[in-house]
């Protein structure tokens, strides 16, 4: 299975592939919105996608929507990963259509638990 | 707004600091306690401001020598294979986490700005008027400090609106 991993922070976006790589996905990565945008329209598509909120350029929840906007992409699971904590804000990405949500700092069987829950652990990872 | 002092005792920060060094660095390599820092030398600071009904901002000040080996293990990559925006970026990022952590225990609607890291030549939280917390801490044998800090409203500012990421320049507030 393939992951997308987006935020603006390189340091985080290798903490993250590491411990999908370690649940069995193979990875790529963009530092903002826009630049995920980019990535779907290159192709292949992930299966999942973990978003940050907060970066320049284009943040998570405009990436989301966008992502939401185009019929091709809606396959896609997403899930935002970022230190807005509060319920508004939850909501707020819920509704623009993220499929699930986590706050940093998460741990490793945070991400297993959510992605499983969410139907996308691949085969033979166990969470 | 009179503030969190409440909210965000040191014992609350320390909570915040584990949980993201954990997240960050492993369970394995936290930080512990340590004697009040007063060191100079080559240091890093990354801060995150918090605005909304009370402004403050959250640092991270540590020894470059730190620095690094934060950000040779959150990279997975040696030393002598990161660059100084490497060391910014992972620095401000456990700012942005510890930050997180932070505006997570407010109560109102506050906003977080993205990090800035600068580089300084000691610690220097000590000369804020309105610290809310204080965390003298050892890393690896090397000094961590971690403050919470009252600051005035961002003049101008624009809510919600981050900009790129920094690695230099003004405060965040």
């Amino acid at each position: 299975m393939l992951a997308l991993v987006v935020d603006d922070s390189r340091a985080m976006r290798a903490i993250l592939s590491r411990v999908l790589g370690g649940l069995g996905y193979e990875t790529v990565q963009a530092g903002d919105g826009q630049a995920a945008l980019d990535v779907l329209a290159a192709g292949p598509l992930p299966d999942v996608a973990l978003v940050d909120w907060n970066m320049p350029v284009m943040d998570g929840l405009a990436f989301v929507t966008a992502v939401r906007d185009n019929p091709a992409w809606r396959s896609i699971t997403l899930m935002m990963v970022t230190t807005e904590s509060e319920q508004s804000q939850i909501v707020r990405a819920l509704a623009a259509g993220a499929h699930e949500y986590l706050i940093k700092p998460f741990t490793p069987e945070a991400i297993a638990e959510k992605l499983e829950l969410l139907g996308v652990l691949p085969l033979g990872a166990a969470s | 707004m009179s503030l969190p002092v409440a909210l965000v005792g040191e014992p609350e920060l320390a909570s915040i600091v584990d949980a993201a060094w954990t997240c960050a660095l492993g369970v394995d390599d936290l930080p512990r306690q340590g004697p009040p820092v007063t060191g100079a030398g080559e240091w890093l600071r990354a801060g995150v401001g918090i605005h909304g009904a009370w402004d403050g901002v959250v640092t991270l000040e540590c020894t470059r020598t730190a620095a690094v080996g934060a950000t040779s293990s959150m990279l997975a990559l040696s030393p002598e294979a990161i660059c100084d925006a490497d060391v910014h970026d992972a620095l401000g990022e456990l700012a942005n986490v510890v930050g997180g952590g932070v505006k997570s225990l407010m109560p109102e609607h506050h906003r977080l700005t993205l990090p800035v890291v600068e580089p300084t030549t000691g610690v220097s939280t000590t000369s804020y008027d309105d610290l809310v917390a204080r965390l003298d801490l050892t890393w690896r044998g090397e000094p961590v400090v971690v403050t919470v800090a009252r600051t005035s409203p961002p003049a101008g500012s624009e809510p919600g609106r981050p900009t790129a990421r920094r690695t230099a320049g003004e405060p965040v507030s």
